[in-house]
C-alpha cells in the first residue's frame, strides 16, 4: 500500500506546518499581545523584612588589643617547619591543607584558611580571619580580629574574643567571658554562657541554650548523677 | 581522510554532549539543591565594611541620575558609603548630573576625565576609580542599573568568609516589555542568573563576576594589579584572576539589580560580539593558568575551561553540523547513520550557547512566572545570531592577532532611560 507522491508530499507539508504552528503560535500571541506580567518585581528578602522591625544596629566594635611578644614572626616558615602543606592565597591569607593545629602563644598576621579541622592553643591573636572546612575548637583567651567561619562546629573557650562575627554551618559553643564583636550566625544549636557577650545578632536555625553556671550543668561527681 | 573527519566530527559531538549533560546538572541544582544562602545574607545586618561604590559612566545622562538617587535610598549606613563616579570623557551632561548629585550628597565623588584620557574602555574607567576609592570593599553598577535599596548588605555579607575575593549579585532586565529582544534577553538572563549561576555556586564550581552588581576586596584587587584595559570581557578576565590568586567568587541570589537590556538588533551585535570577543580573548590568556594552577580543584578546572570556552561553542556545533552533513552525503558508512547526523543539530538547538531552552524554562518556574515562557522557541533566533556573532569575533581576533595589534575598541551600549510600567 504506497501513498501517491503528490498525497506524500502534501502530508509532509502539512506535518512541517502542523508543527510549526506548535512550536511557533504561542510566542507570536505573546509577542502581539503580551499578558507576561514582568518585569518581575524585585524580592523583599527577610533581610530587609528584619530590618525594617528591629531597632537601631550599634556601630562595629573593636576587639580587645592584645600583643603577644613571644610569638613567631613568620607563621608561613614556622606551618611549613611543623609539616603542614600551605600556599599562599593573594596577598595576606594563607590556606593550610588537611587538619591544623596551632600551638600556644601564636601570633599571626595574614588570614588563615584551613581546609580541614582547626585548633587554636590557648592565647593566641589572630589578627585577620580564620575559616576552617572543618571543626573549629578555640583555646582559652584567642583574640581573632577578624571573623571566624566553619564549615561545621565551632567550639570557643573562655576568655576569648572575636572581633567580628562567628559564622557556624553546625552548632556554636562559646565558654565564659567569650566577646564576639558582631554576630552569630549557626545552622545548628547556640550554647553560650551568660557572662558571654555577643555584640549584634545572634541568629540560629536551632536552639539559643544560655548557661548559667558550669557548675550546673556538668556533674562533678558520681553523687550528683544520682 | 575520511577517518580523521569521523574522528573531528565524534569529538565536536561529544563536546556538545559534554555541555549538555553539564547544564541538565545545572538545571536540576537550581531545582532540587540549595546550600544556605540566606544563612550567610543574615551577617549583613552586622557586618559593615567601608564600601565604595564605582560607577563608571560615559554619556550616560539618561540613566545615571536615576542610579545615584536610588543609591541616596539604600539602607546601608551613609557614614559606610562612598560613591566614586567616573565621568569618562562625556560630552552629553552625564558629569554635570553627578556634579549635582555630589553637592547634595556628601558621600559622591566625581571624577572628569578629559578626553585625552577617558573613553578607553570601562576598565580604564574602573582603573582611575579604583585610584579615589577608599573603601574595603569595591561595588561595581554600571550607570544603567538600579538595585535593591539593601543590595550593599547582601553583597556584603559575604566577605565574612576570607576565601570569598568576590560576590556577584543578580541581573533582572527593566525594559523587559520594551522590544522583542529585550524580551529575549530577559530570557537569556533568567536561565544565566536564576539557574547557571547559582547552580555554580552551589555546586562550589566558577560562578562568574559579571562586571556590575557585583564587588571585590580592595586589597585584592590592587593585588591582581587592577583592571587588565586590553581585554575586553574586563569581568570574566577578573573572575579568573580571582580564581587563580586563590579566592572564591559567590554568587547571591537574593541580591538583584535592574538593569536596561538592549533593545534593537544592532545593539544586541555590538554588545553580544564585545562580550565574545572578550571572552575568546580570556580563554587564549588563562586557559593553560587555569589547568596547572595549585588554587582549584579539578571541578573547578573542569569548569572554568567549559566556562572559557562557552563563546566557542556556536563555532564548534556549526562546524559539527556542517561537517556532520558532508559526512552524511559524501562518504555515507553504514555505522553513519542519520542519527549521528541529527545529533549535534539537536545538541545545538538545546544547548545553544548562553540561553538553553530547558534551562531558561527552569528559570521561568523558579520565577514563578508562566506566559513568558511562550517566547522560548524564540531563542532560536538569538541563536542563530549569536553564532554569526562568534564567528566573526573569532576572525576579528585572529585578525588582531596577526597584525600583532593589542587595542581593541570598546563598542558602548546605549541607553536610554525609558520608564517601564512597574515605575
Amino acid at each position: 500500500m504506497f501513498l501517491d507522491p503528490l498525497l506524500l508530499t502534501l502530508l509532509l507539508l502539512i506535518s512541517a506546518l502542523f508543527f510549526f504552528v506548535l512550536v511557533f503560535l504561542p510566542p507570536i500571541i505573546e509577542i502581539l499581545k503580551p499578558k507576561d506580567k514582568g518585569p518581575r518585581r524585585m524580592l523583599k528578602t527577610p533581610l530587609q523584612k528584619i530590618m525594617r522591625s528591629s531597632s537601631k544596629l550599634a556601630p562595629t566594635s573593636k576587639p580587645r588589643s592584645v600583643d603577644n611578644p613571644k610569638a613567631p614572626k613568620d607563621l608561613q616558615d614556622f606551618l611549613e617547619k611543623v609539616g603542614l602543606k600551605i600556599c599562599r592565597v593573594g596577598e595576606d591569607t594563607i590556606r593550610i591543607f588537611g587538619d591544623a593545629a596551632f600551638p600556644p602563644n601564636l601570633e599571626v598576621s595574614d588570614n588563615i584558611v584551613v581546609e580541614g579541622a582547626l585548633t587554636v592553643g590557648d592565647s593566641c591573636v589572630f589578627h585577620g580571619s580564620v575559616k576552617a572546612k572543618g571543626d573549629v575548637s578555640v583555646g582559652n583567651a584567642v583574640v581573632v580580629r577578624g571573623n571566624l567561619v566553619s564549615n561545621k562546629n565551632v567550639n570557643i573557650q573562655d576568655d576569648a574574643v572575636i572581633g567580628g562575627s562567628v559564622h557556624a554551618e553546625g552548632s556554636v559553643r562559646l565558654g565564659e567571658k567569650v566577646y564576639v564583636g558582631l554576630s552569630v550566625v549557626a545552622d545548628g544549636d547556640v550554647e553560650l554562657f551568660e557572662n558571654s557577650e555577643v555584640k549584634k545578632n545572634i541568629l540560629t536555625n536551632g536552639v539559643i541554650k544560655v548557661l548559667k553556671n558550669p557548675i550546673l550543668d556538668f556533674p562533678l561527681s558520681i553523687k550528683d548523677i544520682g | 581522510m575520511v577517518l580523521i573527519l569521523y574522528i573531528t566530527f565524534l569529538l565536536l559531538v561529544v563536546v556538545m554532549l559534554f555541555y549538555l549533560v553539564r547544564h541538565y546538572v545545572f538545571s536540576l541544582t537550581a531545582l532540587y539543591y540549595r546550600r544556605g544562602q540566606p544563612h550567610f545574607t543574615l551577617h549583613g545586618l552586622s557586618y559593615r565594611p567601608m564600601v565604595s561604590i564605582l560607577i563608571p559612566a560615559r554619556n550616560e545622562e539618561a540613566v545615571l541620575g536615576r542610579l545615584l538617587h536610588r543609591i541616596s535610598e539604600f539602607t546601608y549606613p551613609k557614614d559606610k558609603i562612598e560613591v566614586v563616579v567616573i565621568d569618562d570623557a562625556s560630552t552629553d551632561s552625564t558629569g554635570r548630573i553627578a556634579q549635582e548629585f555630589s553637592k547634595t550628597y556628601n558621600y559622591i565623588k566625581v571624577v572628569h576625565r578629559g578626553s585625552s584620557v577617558g573613553g578607553k574602555g570601562k576598565s580604564s574607567a574602573l582603573n582611575e576609580a579604583l585610584e579615589h576609592a577608599k573603601g574595603e570593599i569595591l561595588i561595581c553598577f554600571d550607570a544603567d542599573y538600579y538595585p535593591q535599596i539593601d543590595i550593599i548588605e547582601k553583597l556584603t555579607a559575604h566577605f565574612v568568609d576570607p576565601e570569598v575575593g568576590a560576590v556577584q549579585g543578580r541581573v533582572t532586565v527593566l525594559n523587559e516589555h520594551a522590544t522583542l529582544v529585550s524580551r529575549l534577553v530577559t530570557l537569556e538572563r533568567i536561565g544565566g542568573y536564576r539557574v547557571d549561576q547559582l547552580a555554580r555556586d552551589d555546586l562550589g564550581l566558577i560562578p562568574q563576576y559579571g562586571g556590575t552588581v557585583g564587588g571585590f576586596r580592595r586589597d585584592l584587587i590592587q593585588f591582581l594589579g587592577g583592571w587588565d584595559t586590553n581585554v575586553l570581557a574586563e569581568d570574566t578576565d577578573l573572575t579568573f584572576r580571582v580564581y587563580l590568586a586563590g579566592y572564591k567568587i559567590r554568587y547571591v541570589n537574593e541580591a538583584e539589580c535592574y538593569e536596561e537590556a538592549v533593545e534593537n538588533w544592532r545593539s544586541y551585535w555590538r554588545q553580544r560580539h564585545r562580550w565574545a570577543k572578550g571572552h575568546m580573548q580570556c580563554f587564549f590568556k588563562h586557559s593553560w593558568p587555569l589547568l596547572k594552577s595549585r588554587n582549584l580543584r579539578l571541578r573547578e578546572k573542569l569548569d572554568g575551561l567549559l566556562l572559557l570556552n562557552v563563546y566557542f561553542v556556536p563555532i564548534l556545533a556549526g562546524l559539527s553540523w556542517l561537517l556532520g552533513a558532508a559526512i552524511f552525503f559524501l562518504w555515507p558508512a553504514d555505522w553513519f547513520e542519520s542519527f549521528w547526523t541529527l545529533l549535534p543539530v539537536f545538541v545545538y538547538s538545546s544547548v545553544g550557547n548562553f540561553a538553553l531552552f530547558f534551562e531558561v524554562g527552569v528559570g521561568i518556574y523558579l520565577d514563578r512566572r508562566v506566559r513568558i515562557s511562550w517566547l522560548i522557541p524564540v531563542l532560536l533566533l538569538s541563536f542563530v545570531f549569536n553564532t554569526i556573532i562568534c564567528f566573526k569575533a573569532l576572525l576579528d581576533l585572529a585578525y588582531h592577532k596577526i597584525l600583532r595589534n593589542n587595542v581593541h575598541g570598546w563598542a558602548k551600549t546605549l541607553h536610554n532611560g525609558g520608564q517601564p510600567k512597574c515605575f
